[in-house]
């Protein structure tokens, strides 16, 4: 067989077999799934940010209250809020460059790859711009705290006092360092082979230097 | 979404999902793999009406909508989808066939054999040979793949001659 005879046999096929689908029911499949699809990148982002924007409005409600350590609280809640904008923005910087299936599949592999290479390096950086911003806060806010009470608590109570304290800061750096782990293994697991498939596709299409993209 | 735009996707269908199903066909091989893919791209192709404003040809933009959703399609993922979809591909194969003398049937075996080899391919050639069997020009899969037509034929050889190795005792012209 020639290939132009396997092509002919290719073209042929539709001859063997039959697909039988319901398009009412179809219609409707594909609605619900793309509602679902919506739904859930919708709750993802609200949770993270709803939690964020809690966490700063405690801190901020508890500045404003409280005559000890305000100040500390306040930045505590600015430092919160600073981590929601970041992530605000950056969802809405990534979703104008969301790939798009219609263009080219070099342009589209392209756009998944520069989004996968943005998740690495946020998550690669989580450290920077999610854990550190708020653990320097508590790292303030419980300093503070600790002057204050030495100034102000003698005796065995002092003692217990800063053991609290000191477990408390203890508690939050292995919550963190988990957090951080947890970012470290996903980039590891998920995003890192992801990357590299895309790579491996890209260079499957395009490896001369001087690729140019017809238009038709 | 409009009822244009339904209609457009209503008429899409029709006219393609025999094109979409040679897609499926190539990246997935068990049946429930093939209803999670085939809904995939009907789902992307949907989401992309807005986008399409006629500057390319619809047979450029469908291929370029399934073979991006194919690349793309992690079949790891499908367990976790299947959650929430109904199985609404039904491919049934015409009785006839099964007639080992009818030469339809011999085709269906030379055709699975070239799904499989197919598959067996690196994603990106796959995609590249499915374009050349369905008789594309040069010019045409370079406006799908977003490369030259020089680079299309030379990436086009290379693929025809892995094909031919894998598929060896039937294709006898390289």
């Amino acid at each position: 067989m020639t290939f132009d005879e396997l092509q002919e046999t290719w073209q042929s096929q539709q001859s063997s077999f039959k697909i039988k689908i319901d398009s009412d029911l179809l219609l409707k499949e594909i609605q619900r799934n793309k509602k679902h699809f919506e739904y859930t990148v919708l709750w993802r982002d609200l949770r993270e940010i709803v939690a964020g924007l809690a966490v700063a409005i405690f801190f901020l409600y508890y500045g404003l209250k409280s005559d000890a350590c305000a100040w500390a609280l306040l930045l505590l809640a600015f430092l919160c809020a600073g981590v929601v904008v970041f992530l605000i923005a950056d969802r809405l910087v990534q979703k104008k460059k969301k790939p798009r299936f219609g263009d080219s599949l070099v342009d589209c592999i392209q756009s998944s790859l520069a989004n996968v290479e943005h998740q690495v390096w946020l998550l690669k950086n989580v450290l920077w711009w999610y854990l550190l911003p708020p653990g320097i806060g508590i790292v303030i806010f419980v300093g503070s705290v600790m002057l204050k009470i030495i100034q102000n608590v003698r005796g065995k109570g002092l003692v217990d006092i800063l053991l609290f304290l000191f477990a408390y800061l203890v508690g939050s750096f292995l919550l963190f360092w988990g957090v951080y782990y947890l970012n470290q293994w996903a980039v590891r697991k998920y995003l890192i082979p992801r990357k590299e498939e895309l790579e491996h596709l890209l260079h499957g299409l395009e490896n001369s230097p001087t690729v140019t993209t017809a238009e038709m | 979404m409009t009822d244009k735009q339904e209609n457009l996707f209503r008429a899409w269908f029709d006219r393609y999902k025999n094109l979409i199903f040679k897609v499926v066909n190539t990246y997935a091989a068990s049946p429930e793999d093939q209803d999670d893919l085939f809904q995939e791209i009907l789902l992307q192709l949907w989401s992309s009406i807005p986008g399409f404003q006629r500057k390319s040809k619809e047979t450029t933009w469908i291929y370029r909508v399934a073979l991006n959703t194919a690349l793309v399609w992690k079949r790891t993922e499908s367990r976790k989808r299947k959650r929430f979809r109904r199985d609404i591909l039904d491919i049934q194969e015409i009785s006839h066939i099964k007639d080992n003398g009818d030469e339809l049937f011999r085709n269906k075996q030379i055709l699975d054999q070239v799904y499989d080899s197919i598959r067996q391919l690196p994603k990106s050639e796959s995609s590249i040979v499915l374009l050349y069997l369905d008789d594309l020009s040069y010019e045409e899969m370079a406006a799908i793949l977003g490369i030259s037509k020089s680079n299309v034929g030379v990436r086009l050889n290379r693929a025809k001659k892995k094909l031919a190795q894998l598929l060896k005792g039937l294709i006898d012209d390289l």
